[in-house]
């Protein structure tokens, strides 16, 4: 670890934020999403634990390999401390789909930065969890639009999880933005704007009432 | 009793398992829009690793012939 960069620290930093935030919504997906509204929306949920599961997995060996220049993998049982309390908090289908669409947001977002930063090791190895996350984003847009179009109390409280988790995601794509050492690193591009893209993906929710630019 | 406020509709699930095969309808997935009906026929179904799915909305289904017992009373006028 002592020969890592300061680039490199991040990027593993990055890296591990980004699977523990994949491995609790996996883990959320199972336990809240097993009692879903419809036995589509419960199939679904359990397959898509499995895929967050199988990103978290990805992600955590490739800190890992960074890290201690490859070797026998560990087996993760817990995260590391980095995720979401959006994702650790989910106990209702409501928190559950806005904390997956954010979350699916803010880590798609980064990894887009990732891809696009020139280095094709980076891009190559995610190409795959790109291709799949937007599986993930339309699941949870498609069930964002149906809460706030839904009745009584639902819109209000699905409003109130996305804003709270909107906060918190933007705080961290913050970070990721203003990274110097990522950037010199050419992890990701110097020019990017995570928090802008971030907020054009979740443009569609203004329609609906939601505030998506407030800082 | 309060009406549901979102309409789900269905949507018969076509596949083709490898080139060249036909394409067969698999099943049905109920869904609130073409997006989820997707994502639903891609977990639900998963079985086979498909090279293509399709998921179509049974009313845009056009009808060219039924069961006379399925005929609807305007379309058995039409065929006496």
């Amino acid at each position: 670890m002592s020969n890592l960069t300061g680039g490199m620290k991040e990027f593993i930093h990055l890296l591990e934020t980004m699977a523990d935030n994949k491995m609790v919504l996996g883990d959320r997906l199972v336990e809240v999403g097993v009692s879903g509204p419809n036995l589509e929306a419960t199939i679904s949920s359990v397959a898509l634990a499995q895929a967050e599961l199988g990103h978290a997995r990805l992600l955590y060996n490739w800190a890992f390999d960074i890290k201690n220049s490859g070797g026998e993998k560990p087996d993760i049982k817990e995260q590391t401390g980095k995720a979401f309390q959006c994702g650790v908090k989910i106990d209702n289908w409501i928190t559950l789909i806005a904390g997956m669409d954010v979350i699916s947001h803010a880590i798609d977002v980064v990894l887009e930065a990732i891809s696009s930063s020139g280095r094709q090791e980076l891009a190559s190895k995610l190409s795959k969890m790109v291709r799949e996350e937007e599986e993930h984003i339309m699941f949870a847009d498609g069930w964002a639009h149906l809460l706030l179009r839904d009745r009584g109390k639902i819109p209000h409280l699905f409003k109130e999880a996305m804003e709270s988790a909107r906060k918190e995601a933007e705080g961290w794509l913050q970070e990721v933005e203003s990274n110097q050492q990522l950037k010199q690193e050419r992890f990701i591009p110097e020019n990017v704007q995570l928090v802008g893209q971030f907020r054009e993906r979740l443009r569609f929710l203004e329609e609906e009432g939601v505030q998506v630019n407030v800082g | 009793m309060q009406k549901p406020t979102t309409k789900r509709w269905e949507y018969e699930v076509f596949t083709r398992a490898q080139r060249g095969d036909n394409l067969t309808q698999i099943g049905t997935v109920e869904a609130e829009s073409d997006e989820l009906a997707k994502v639903y026929a891609t977990r639900i179904y998963d079985e086979v690793n498909w090279v293509e799915m399709y998921v179509v909305k049974r009313k845009d289904m056009v009808c060219v012939r039924l069961p006379k017992t399925q005929q609807t009373a305007e379309e058995v006028t039409v065929n006496v």
